[in-house]
């Protein structure tokens, strides 16, 4: 796809239709007039003549080989993913078969394969290039044949295992054994159930310091998508899997259900179990159906955003940026629309050492902006910093921005520049939620750094448990342009405490 | 009366009204109105406006004259002609005596609240008899499966839009109410008043669902399932397993008793029983009698010793009708039943002679005799009284709201004493603090709290006042939107932007209101609430086109297959013209003009791009006439075309999330912008128009591509071809090899055992390879033979029974490698013994066989026990076994082996492990 051509064809496009029916165009937040190739370019990966590689994870070999597994059960070998021509990649076939792979791990130059049942340890012994031993490492779940229970596995961690998020059976029952559990299986095959309360997962990932997380789907008890964190021990917020705590006391006793129609911070101080969403995903605006993730460890070779979250949206065909912080001891932070116009629905996402990332999709069961049925792409950082919101921070009384570049000092020290609505979402058992509890945050003061590189803003009141909806459509860099992406959607579950407030 | 009264009112109220809450005590005593309590809070709605709905929904202008301030058809009171075959006569005499005490919330007054309470009983007890005269209804027992059938129908198909539920005890606060009805209606009478309602009440604000009549039948029952019917029949229940009614007199009954109808889900068992219902019949007069027996299974009528009707055997609801000739005189009736398997019904039913579809147990009595319970009086018409009745019919009243036509039978004159009912002051002269609006006594009792009494007056007094009524276009809409109570399932913008009703209260914090929800529900659950809530209005004029806008005003519509709330039918006079207000009001502004650049046919062609799976995907969403989407099974796409209007069309597609909030619907041209700049140059609007023109062809429309699955057939090359999915009789974790020999294979590595071996054609993937994936796929191939579907290996003993379920001695599947073939060995375990499993294929006489080579390693000697295969046909010889002429099995290599076939048919080979490895072969011929 010549992605120049349709950003040109749309910057035209945009402008008839804005003056034919301005109303359709201003409230969404329209990213036309930037380029984005000047930032970031997506090139296409050649995939293998006549296969339909419906991607479902990446892994790269010690030996620079990237392994891809795809939804129809094949893993193929892409030689040498990083030259410079992405079109001169060549890919072989490794194993064929399996069950939907959606997870794959590499250790001792074995390939570790989460299928629907089971964990598959896959060797190459004879070194043909194609795997000759096939062998089942865990089986610690259950399936049925119910499409909807699917087996989304991490690489491995510091302790050497793999996470595993069993999908419900259907959206609203749990089935089989650990159908809506979180596992971990070490190298031997133990299962350690881990958490409670996963939905419909859709990619997991580790950030910088080893914590994982994963992506949960809009549905029962998800207002909307987001990205949570998997703190062992924590109920994920959907109780239909709860009846399996009889199974094993791994995670404590089965707390009480969340009651429906409420609100997840209302619920979470009644159970402390209950581990907020630590980043919603605000459905429309910030995609519809939240996939894989990867965490930018290139130190600076993919662009600005050093360790930073990158979660793909199936249904958008887009990458969005995620930047996280601690507060009370729970993950929260803001997300940001970062590249789109991919070409399939995003599913997995992987970096490599040199800050490339890899993107590959599948539109099969859920429709996708990106109109190929499937879709394997490489996306590199030009060296072109773009003016972005780096990241955003909870304060008592408001929010610190920082930017990828110095800022206007007269359009960021406007609060005119600024508009803050904020909303959340009905925690409740039937399917999905529309935003709810609408308030607009009023933005007080807005102050710039020396460095101009910091906006400190405060506000009239922040609303717990809700997304602070951050438009910057005002601010301007120093150079004098506007922000790629002027909005933010920050989950702001728990507001962080005055450092006076605790002297006192 | 001057502006200066209006505020005197609202002081006056506002003192008498204290607080708010205050209302809530008296919720169960003043009069219903849906529209008035669902926006009690909302500040843009004056009290002058909920004034003119009050009087309208308790008519008060059938007897003073006023001006018409609302633009809905007052809410007429019930029909009362032929009330007699519609209400039970018990029922009378209490309700008018005090209506809000036995129907709470009803907007009857109590017209005799002014009278002695002697003169109170003689007259509510004449109008009784009076209204009793006009017709006859027989109370009838509901059955249990009716009642179950019409409890889940209650609270879905939309009755609780209106009403309270009824298996949850909540009340919310604009529930129409319902009253005891089985103290009301018979359940014919009631089945009739929910087929028809606007029949007895035609303003429609009880709306006419589309339902069968034995959905409304169901729904009745379930609503009078309290209703205490005497006895009807005698029955003796039986257990046993038989294919045609047997001799029941042979037979011991499991228990007996009275019931009130042919009951057949009166004992414990599912399947497998009969009932033998018994009773007296006192035929009236002689004449022919038509009988009809509907039974699932098999059922006969047997009339004094001699069958009428014969309808035996096992099959499904089937009926069967005989006509007989009766005399007057009492007679023994008697109808057998049974039930093999499944459902299970019956119904008798007697025509002629007068009757008409009359379930026959109404008709029956357990006993010979007449016994009279003395606790239980019925009602027995007087005709003096009822003369008498008809009398006070005019004198209090009654004629002044319900229309009646007088029964044809005379009653006669009866003389009463004139009563001075008193002329009713027209609004331009009303006091509004004095007659029905007065606290202490008003002249007709409404039982309006002091809030009703307040809007009321304060709406009297603006018309005084000749205050000009808001009568916009939108107010006019809102009129009809509220009194209908359309709210209750829809919500609409206004135009200041606020939203008026639905499901869900978009206020937010009417939880009230917001209680109702988890009635609302639907068979696509991923589809949210989309798939639960009826639409929102806003646009509908512009939405919707002038034709099937009115088909789904004036006949209802079903065009939501997924959801169980159903859009009843209003009525025209109750609509009005409320589709032309909308047309007029719900106009769309900058829609683009669509520009042709193509021939009709390339568009379309386009169109039909779009909307398949290479791109937008609307299929994978949108059901295509009869073909399922892949996904969820939203609105058919070849209807759109039927219902909407194509500007309608463009302005949805182009954001779909201004019409539809919270849709999950997506922005296909996001910001306006195509994904597609080669079709129809990249022009976003030509795009959605190719759609609407490719759709205009409904049914008849070309497939869009990827609507059809196409066969993905999987072929081995050279090597095997794996496939790991859900094959049907290999489970959810089947292994399938097929080998390039042309035979096939599936093992079941949950249970580890192999489950199928095939001929030919090794697989369709297409079921897992289009769309979600869900289910089962068989074989493709011929010939197909299925093993044991059980844990096949035993350690040390033999298992009493060979079971799916695992426990820890079970094998396990540890996984496979390739032989230099690249053909897969299996690997499974199970307590010390490592068991590797290779099928092998042989060609012999042109056919494909296979042979399992064994290589088992035990780390100490023990036996394993293994589960060939199992049928009643099994023979053994040496070391083969000959299932039938259906396969064999032949076991060879260094082994001490025993083969032995129990009771149920399943062989068994006892297999002596030596510790280290044993190494045999099974060759199957199938």
């Amino acid at each position: 796809m010549n992605h120049r051509f349709i950003s040109s064809c749309f910057t035209s496009t945009a402008f008839i239709l804005a003056l034919a029916f301005p109303i359709v165009l201003f409230p969404t937040v329209s990213f036309g007039q930037i380029n984005q190739s000047e930032y970031y370019k997506i090139s296409k990966v050649p995939t293998p003549e006549g296969v339909v590689l419906e991607v479902g994870d990446f892994e790269f070999m010690a030996d620079g080989r990237l392994a891809v597994s795809s939804r129809r059960g094949d893993i193929f070998m892409f030689h040498k993913p990083l030259q410079p021509d992405a079109s001169k990649i060549t890919s072989s076939l490794f194993m064929d078969g399996l069950h939907e792979v959606l997870g794959l791990a590499e250790r001792d130059g074995s390939l570790y394969a989460t299928q629907r049942g089971e964990i598959t340890r896959l060797q190459d012994q004879t070194g043909d290039g194609l795997a000759d031993v096939c062998e089942t490492i865990s089986d610690g779940w259950g399936i049925n044949g119910d499409y909807h229970e699917y087996a989304f596995g991490s690489e491995f961690d510091s302790n050497g295992d793999i996470w595993v998020t069993l999908c419900l059976t259907g959206s609203f029952t749990s089935q089989n054994k650990y159908r809506g559990w979180c596992l971990r299986v070490s190298p031997d095959g133990t299962v350690t159930p881990t958490c409670s309360g996963v939905r419909s997962p859709g990619g997991i990932g580790f950030n910088a310091a080893g914590d994982v997380f994963y992506t949960d789907n809009q549905g029962p008890w998800n207002g909307t998508c987001g990205l949570k964190w998997l703190r062992p021990g924590s109920f994920q917020g959907n109780p239909q899997g709860n009846s399996w705590y009889k199974e094993t006391d791994a995670i404590g006793v089965r707390p009480q259900d969340p009651q429906s129609g409420s609100r997840i911070m209302a619920e979470a101080k009644k159970l402390p179990e209950l581990e907020p969403t630590a980043i919603l995903f605000p459905y429309k605006k910030m995609g519809q159906s939240a996939a894989g993730i990867v965490c930018d460890q290139s130190n600076g070779k993919f662009g600005p955003f050093k360790e930073q979250l990158f979660v793909c949206d199936q249904t958008f065909s887009w990458v969005m940026r995620v930047d996280l912080e601690k507060v009370n001891g729970h993950y929260q932070g803001a997300c940001f629309p970062f590249t789109e116009g991919f070409g399939s629905g995003n599913l997995a996402i992987e970096q490599a050492s040199n800050g490339m990332m890899f993107v590959g999709g599948t539109n099969r069961g859920w429709g996708s902006r990106g109109k190929s049925p499937f879709a394997l792409e490489r996306l590199e950082w030009t060296g072109k910093t773009p003016f972005e919101v780096l990241s955003m921070n909870a304060k008592p009384d408001g929010f610190e921005l920082q930017f990828t570049k110095p800022v206007d000092r007269e359009t960021a020290n406007k609060i005119e520049s600024y508009s803050m609505p904020t909303y959340t979402y009905i925690y409740q058992e039937s399917y999905g939620s529309p935003e709810v509890d609408h308030v607009e945050c009023n933005i007080t003061s807005a102050s710039v750094s020396e460095d101009g590189l910091t906006v400190r803003l405060t506000v009239d009141q922040l609303h717990e448990g809700h997304v602070h909806e951050l438009h910057l459509d005002g601010v301007r860099s120093a150079e004098g342009n506007p922000l790629w992406h002027p909005v933010g959607y920050y989950t702001l579950n728990y507001i962080p405490e005055s450092k006076v407030a605790l002297e006192d | 009366m001057t502006v200066k009264t209006t505020f005197f009112l609202s002081i006056f109220f506002a003192i008498s009204l204290l607080t708010l809450p205050a209302l809530a005590e008296d919720n169960e005593k003043h009069p219903l109105v849906p529209g008035l309590e669902r926006f009690i809070d909302v500040e843009t709605i004056t009290n002058v406006e909920r004034g003119n709905l009050l009087i309208n929904e308790l008519n008060c202008a059938s007897c003073h004259e006023a001006k018409s301030n609302w633009s809905v058809q007052p809410k007429q009171a019930p029909v009362l002609s032929k009330v007699g075959e519609r209400i039970l006569p018990e029922y009378f005499q209490s309700y008018l005596l005090n209506p809000q005490h036995v129907k709470p919330g009803t907007t009857m007054p109590n017209v005799l609240a002014g009278k002695s309470e002697s003169e109170q009983q003689l007259i509510a007890e004449s109008l009784a008899h009076f209204l009793a005269s006009t017709g006859t209804v027989t109370k009838q027992n509901s059955n249990s499966k009716s009642v179950s059938q019409g409890e889940q129908l209650f609270h879905s198909v939309g009755c609780v839009a209106c009403h309270n539920p009824q298996n949850e005890d909540v009340k919310i606060a604009t529930s129409v109410p319902l009253g005891s009805l089985e103290d009301k209606y018979s359940l014919s009478s009631l089945t009739e008043f929910i087929k028809n309602p606007m029949h007895a009440r035609p303003s429609g604000r009880m709306p006419q669902f589309n339902l069968s009549n034995s959905e409304a039948q169901n729904i009745a029952a379930y609503l009078i399932r309290d209703a205490v019917v005497e006895s009807k029949i005698n029955f003796a229940y039986y257990e046993g397993k038989w294919e045609n009614l047997p001799d029941f007199d042979q037979l011991k009954p499991v228990s007996k008793g009275t019931t009130s109808g042919f009951d057949v889900q009166l004992g414990k068992a599912k399947d497998h029983f009969g009932i033998v219902f018994t009773g007296f019949w006192d035929v009236p007069t002689d004449g022919e009698y038509r009988f009809k027996l509907t039974s699932d299974d098999g059922s006969r009528l047997i009339i004094d010793g001699n069958t009428i009707v014969d309808n035996d055997g096992i099959h499904g609801m089937n009926s069967v009708e005989k006509a007989a000739s009766m005399t007057a005189g009492i007679h023994q009736v008697r109808v057998e039943f049974f039930e093999y398997q499944g459902g299970e019904d019956l119904r008798v039913v007697v025509n002629g002679n007068g009757l008409k579809e009359i379930s026959f147990e109404s008709l029956l009595r357990p006993t010979r005799e007449v016994v009279i319970d003395p606790d239980n009086q019925p009602f027995v018409l007087d005709l003096k009284k009822a003369a008498l009745g008809k009398a006070h019919f005019q004198s209090v009243g009654c004629a002044s709201c319900h229309e009646m036509k007088l029964p044809k039978n005379d009653l006669g004159e009866a003389e009463i004493e004139v009563l001075n009912l008193p002329t009713p002051v027209p609004f331009s002269k009303m006091n509004p603090l004095a007659g029905c609006l007065s606290d202490t006594q008003p002249a007709v009792d409404f039982r309006l709290n002091s809030f009703q009494r307040m809007c009321i007056a304060e709406a009297i007094s603006a018309e005084q006042n000749s205050e000009t009524q808001n009568n916009n276009p939108e107010q006019l809409i809102h009129e009809k939107l509220v009194t209908l109570n359309c709210y209750a399932c829809h919500n609409r913008q206004m135009s200041d932007r606020s939203i008026r009703g639905g499901v869900v209260d978009m206020r937010g914090d009417s939880l009230e209101i917001y209680d109702r929800k988890k009635w609302f529900t639907g068979t696509q659950v991923e589809m949210g609430d989309e798939g639960q809530h009826p639409p929102a209005l806003k646009s509908i004029g512009a939405k919707l086109n002038r034709k099937w806008l009115d088909k789904v005003l004036l006949e209802s519509a079903k065009d939501r297959p997924y959801m169980l709330t159903r859009m009843p039918k209003f009525g025209a006079d109750n609509l009005g013209t409320l589709a032309d207000e909308l047309v007029a009001f719900d106009k769309l502004t900058n829609v683009p003009v669509v520009t042709e650049s193509e021939t009709e046919r390339k568009i379309k062609s386009h169109g039909r791009f779009l909307a398949g799976d290479q791109a937008l995907s609307c299929i994978k969403c949108h059901t295509f006439g009869k073909y399922p989407a892949t996904g969820v099974q939203a609105i058919d796409l070849t209807t759109m075309t039927k219902r909407l209007n194509r500007d309608w069309f463009q302005m949805y597609m182009l954001k779909p999330s201004n019409f539809r909030r919270g849709t999950r619907m997506p922005e296909s041209w996001p910001g306006g912008k195509s994904y597609y700049p080669d079709i129809l140059n990249g022009d976003t609007s030509q795009q959605i128009d190719s759609i609407w023109k490719f759709l205009e062809d409904g049914e008849r429309a070309a497939k869009p591509k990827g609507l059809v699955r196409s066969k993905m057939e999987l072929k081995p090359g050279d090597t095997p071809k794996m496939y790991r999915n859900f094959i049907q009789g290999a489970g959810a974790r089947a292994v399938g090899v097929g080998y390039p020999e042309e035979v096939n294979l599936a093992f079941d590595a949950e249970l580890c055992r192999l489950a199928l071996l095939w001929q030919e054609n090794f697989i369709d993937a297409s079921r897992h390879w289009s769309g979600r994936g869900q289910g089962f796929e068989p074989p493709l191939g011929e010939n197909l033979l299925e093993l044991p579907d059980a844990i096949v290996f035993a350690k040390n003993s033999q298992p009493d029974q060979w079971t799916k379920t695992k426990g820890p001695d079970s094998p396990h599947f540890k996984g496979y490698h390739f032989d230099e073939n690249r053909r897969p060995v299996f690997d499974y375990q199970l307590d010390g013994i490592v068991i590797k499993d290779q099928p092998v294929p042989t060609v012999e006489d042109d056919r494909a066989l296979i042979t399992r080579k064994f290589t088992i390693v035990a780390d100490q000697p023990c036996k394993l026990y293994y589960l060939v295969g199992q049928s009643e046909q099994a023979k053994i010889e040496g070391n083969s076994i000959v299932f039938g002429d259906r396969w064999t099995t032949q076991f060879s290599g260094a082994v001490k082996l025993q083969l032995s076939k129990d009771k149920n048919g399943s062989v068994v080979a006892e297999i002596d492990l030596p510790k280290g490895q044993t190494v045999f072969q099974q060759k199957y011929d199938w």
